[in-house]
């Protein structure tokens, strides 16, 4: 079983990977548009279909069952047209990681996720999410003054989120797959509410 | 109350704004006076008749010919995104495309004179989305949000043409049914109840999409048609077939609430002096030669006529500038 102090090393780990990542890889678009000598059509083709991997931090802070406050960091990876600047905004779409700490518990979270979103020049996060949604796996840990019962335990589940501008939701499912005495609960639903993705 | 009700119910009220406002990005033409800009109507043609293209080579894919409808919507799927559209989320990105603001120094300006920007940004769910930028079409300064309007929202416009026209509507009666409902929906869900702007060149858009939508793969002179047994592309896709000046926001001036009338003006107001630049002269001047009657504006004049909505030219650069001379 982690200790608390565990969750919160490898939370801090997968935040400064996601930042160190997304300082990383191809984040400056390239801007070919000037000196190309292909014919109009070709030059279209080619800006939709050269594309790149891109990594960038994703943060998020929520109240939730059953992390109650938390604070998460991680990153998302998605394949991009190499020339958009995604200054205005654009569309993300692949796989995302997760580490969240909270009041009353921790999780980790990877699944997919579809974001439009906008970064600004030379971030590495996200900087305006607009719209979205993930599908995540999560392994959650409580502790502290968690309402389940018993109060530490490990779940693992799904969770789905939905984010707007200013806000975004989730709710889940987790079944405990640690030992607990008889008469507990084996599933908690989850819901939450916070800003970020 | 409970703290998981209030959750809830703060969710729920901050979700249907926000989702409100994702269909409804705000433009602002007046920022692109007196800038230059290249026009774009052969770079936005060739990405829409890529798609279409693929759409072609898509459906001789299958192999086999299919019903009008089902084209439509399957060209509508290709562009589809999470709320936005594909075309506008690439004009706003792609290199080959002039427009304005563009740039780290020009997007900090336009922060700085965005015609929205006295709003609260927290308050105003207008404003929780991102500005299009502008863009010019065969002489026509627009927003990039009209290439939504225009093959995105105008889907939805189609299918209420559609649907009138199956139950018996003549096409007169179908297109009135299409543009009143569009209408309503731009007055609530989608524009005037959540932003605060009813979009009069939003509205000319859509009407032009639904057209689109209905000569894609039917009529005497469709996009594509299923001929000796292959998908092929007739008639390329032509951008100057639907823009009108109509479409530039600082020429058909929206209709606000007045709440958000009172800080517009202001900025407004900054521009009055450049209505005599040279560019932003001969642009007006070559509008009001092009510019005819639309169906739109019929429909907008009766809502003013019945006084269910206020006069748009009341909102127009000419009248704040003339009452400030005042």
């Amino acid at each position: 079983m982690l200790s608390r102090a565990r969750w919160l090393h490898i939370a801090a780990g997968a935040v400064l990977c996601g930042l160190w990542a997304g300082s990383l890889v191809g984040q400056e678009p390239r801007n070919r548009a000037s000196e190309d000598p292909r014919p109009l059509t070709d030059r279209v083709r080619a800006d939709v279909d050269e594309t790149s991997l891109r990594w960038l931090g994703i943060a998020r802070v929520r109240y939730s069952i059953p992390l109650e406050f938390s604070a998460g960091g991680g990153a998302i990876l998605a394949r991009m047209p190499a020339s958009h600047d995604c200054a205005t905004f654009c569309e993300y779409r692949g796989f995302v990681a997760q580490v969240e700490p909270g009041s009353a518990g921790g999780q980790l979270g990877v699944g997919y996720a579809r974001v439009i979103a906008a970064n600004k020049p030379r971030s590495a996060f996200l900087n305006n999410v607009y719209v979205g949604w993930s599908a995540r796996a999560v392994l959650v840990r409580t502790w502290g003054d968690s309402e389940l019962d018993p109060a530490r335990q490990t779940l693992a589940g799904f969770e789905g989120q939905f984010a707007l501008p200013r806000i975004s939701f989730n709710v889940g499912v987790l079944r405990r797959v640690s030992s607990a005495h008889e008469g507990a609960d084996r599933y908690v639903y989850t819901a939450g509410i916070g800003w970020g993705f | 109350m409970s703290l998981r009700f209030r959750l809830a119910a703060a969710a729920l009220f901050l979700g249907l704004g926000g989702a409100g406002a994702a269909q409804g990005l705000e433009t602002d033409q007046f920022f692109a006076w007196g800038r230059h800009l290249d026009d774009m109507t052969e770079v936005l043609n060739a990405r829409v008749n890529l798609e279409l293209e693929r759409l072609v080579a898509e459906l001789n894919r299958d192999g086999r010919e299919r019903r009008c409808q089902n084209v439509r919507f399957r060209f509508f799927k290709r562009h589809r995104m999470l709320f936005f559209d594909g075309f506008e989320t690439w004009s706003v990105n792609s290199p080959l495309v002039s427009r304005s603001p563009s740039g780290p120094e020009e997007m900090r300006e336009f922060e700085r004179r965005y015609l929205y920007g006295g709003t609260s940004p927290l308050f105003d769910t207008g404003r929780w989305m991102p500005p299009s930028p502008t863009v010019e079409v065969n002489g026509v300064r627009l927003g990039t949000d009209k290439l939504t309007h225009l093959l995105g929202t105008a889907w939805y416009y189609h299918r209420w043409y559609r649907k009138a026209s199956l139950r018996g509507a003549t096409p007169a009666e179908a297109e009135d049914r299409a543009v009143r409902r569009g209408l309503q929906h731009e007055i609530t869900i989608l524009g005037r109840a959540v932003s605060g702007v009813l979009s009069l060149a939003d509205l000319e858009a859509n009407y032009e999409g639904m057209w689109f939508y209905e000569h894609l793969c039917a009529g005497d002179d469709p996009n594509i048609v299923y001929d000796a047994g292959v998908w092929r592309l007739r008639r390329p896709f032509d951008l100057r077939a639907y823009v009108t000046p109509e479409w530039d926001e600082s020429y058909q001036p929206n209709i606000y609430v007045r709440r958000k009338w009172e800080k517009v003006k202001q900025r407004m107001l900054g521009y009055c002096s450049m209505l005599e630049h040279p560019q932003v002269k001969a642009m007006r001047q070559a509008y009001r030669e092009r510019d005819r009657v639309t169906e739109t504006e019929r429909l907008i004049d009766e809502m003013v006529v019945a006084g269910k909505l206020p006069d748009p030219s009341g909102f127009s650069i000419e009248r704040v500038c003339r009452e400030a001379a005042n």
